[in-house]
């Protein structure tokens, strides 16, 4: 997951992990407590990490019986700042993350950023320190590169339905979507969930998400070449309910800038903010 | 959606109760701190009901740190309730800090109400 690094976005942090929670069968004490941890360590890149703004990485991978959890971000590292907030100025984010997690660390990278990463326990056990900490060492994919708002990465298979339906939830209630048309971008992030995967990259469901003024954007890609219309067909399948085009008030195939001529592209699908016809 | 709900409740006026529901953050950290600054300015104790909200944060502690501190120096009653039932998010926020003695944070609204009602207690 890659957002911008931005105070609002906290809270879309926090719906992806009761997602993957919810996805991973964990106790409620495991998600909350992951929530709080994984917020402070957004914090501090929201705090410290760029001057302006700048992308906040998120990794999420099971390691034995633990979750590791990696925000990362791309900037100048976690250097003293005037206060912003009070919590912060009190130095309790980094207190509450090793209070939380059974093993955490801070890695600096030599081209700049800043990397916390967190192991969770399943069961609520500390003596296990040793291994938790062997958790952290498992490495997990490369970093993206590209910063729309929100991007959602997450692998074909059980976590993807219920990430992408909450952080997609809460992107289109920011975007001020009415009621049932939230309900409309929940709908279309089951349709993708349960579709994309056999035209997505590496079986791994790609996302990205803005929402502004002009209402909810998801694009769904890169996909192979000619994946996104097949995505475009079978979302419109009868079993849905309501087409495509009745759910979305835009639908646009877009090429990947990127794609170095294997033609990959993007499913784009627009929401206004207006009321459900 | 509104995820950082708040009411401020002046009925009594020896003491004004604010009740924050939903989540709070940085995002709304300063919000927070500037109403909670402007009920004490009134001269009147504070109660905060934390019950209703569901997550808070680093910031938020440093916030209700920074208004038991305002209220103090004014001379002002100042407590907090997490409610019997609130979410465990918040609860074990205070619990990991060991900030629950010293704001103080009681369970129940009430008891948070009386005893801000009733002036600056123990340090």
């Amino acid at each position: 997951m890659v957002l911008t690094a931005r105070a609002a976005n906290l809270a879309l942090v926090r719906q992806a992990l009761v997602g993957l929670g919810d996805a991973y069968g964990l106790e409620e004490r495991m998600i909350s407590d992951m929530k709080t941890a994984v917020t402070e360590a957004c914090t501090n890149a929201v705090l410290h990490a760029y001057d302006d703004e700048g992308p906040v990485e998120l990794d999420a991978w099971p390691s034995g019986e633990r979750v590791v959890i990696a925000v990362r971000d791309f900037g100048s590292g976690m250097r003293p700042h005037p206060a912003v907030g009070d919590g912060e100025a009190l130095g309790l984010g980094i207190p509450l993350i090793s209070a939380l997690s059974d093993a955490f660390e801070i890695r600096g990278h030599s081209g700049g950023g800043t990397e916390v990463r967190m192991a969770f326990g399943y069961e609520d056990e500390t003596s296990a320190a040793e291994e938790a900490i062997a958790a952290l060492g498992t490495d997990n994919g490369e970093p993206a590169h590209m910063s729309p708002d929100t991007l959602l990465a997450v692998a074909d298979g059980p976590l993807v339905p219920p990430i992408l339906s909450r952080v997609i939830a809460m992107a289109g209630a920011r975007a001020d979507l009415s009621l049932d048309r939230v309900s409309d971008a929940q709908i279309l992030g089951d349709a993708i969930a349960s579709s994309a995967a056999d035209d997505s990259l590496n079986s791994f469901i790609r996302v990205e998400l803005e929402d502004g003024d002009d209402g909810l954007c998801i694009r769904v890609g890169p996909l192979v070449a000619g994946g996104a219309e097949r995505l475009r067909e079978k979302m419109n399948l009868p079993n849905l309910g309501r087409s495509l085009e009745q759910l979305a008030d835009e639908v646009a195939i877009e090429p990947a800038s990127n794609g170095g001529g294997k033609n990959l592209e993007y499913l784009s699908l627009r929401l206004s903010p207006r009321t459900a016809a | 959606m509104d995820i950082h709900e708040l009411t401020v409740d002046r009925s009594d006026d020896r003491v004004t109760v604010v009740t924050v529901g939903g989540e709070h953050d940085i995002a709304n950290a300063q919000a927070l701190k500037e109403r909670f600054n402007a009920c004490l300015d009134d001269g009147v104790p504070l109660a905060v009901d934390l019950s209703p909200a569901t997550f808070i944060d680093s910031s938020v502690l440093g916030v209700l740190i920074e208004a038991r501190s305002h209220a103090h120096r004014r001379g002002l009653g100042f407590s907090l309730s997490i409610g019997e039932s609130g979410s465990d998010e918040v609860r074990r926020v205070f619990e990991v800090t060991g900030l629950a003695p010293v704001l103080p944070v009681h369970r129940d609204r009430q008891s948070a109400i009386e005893e801000a009602r009733s002036g600056i207690t123990i340090e």
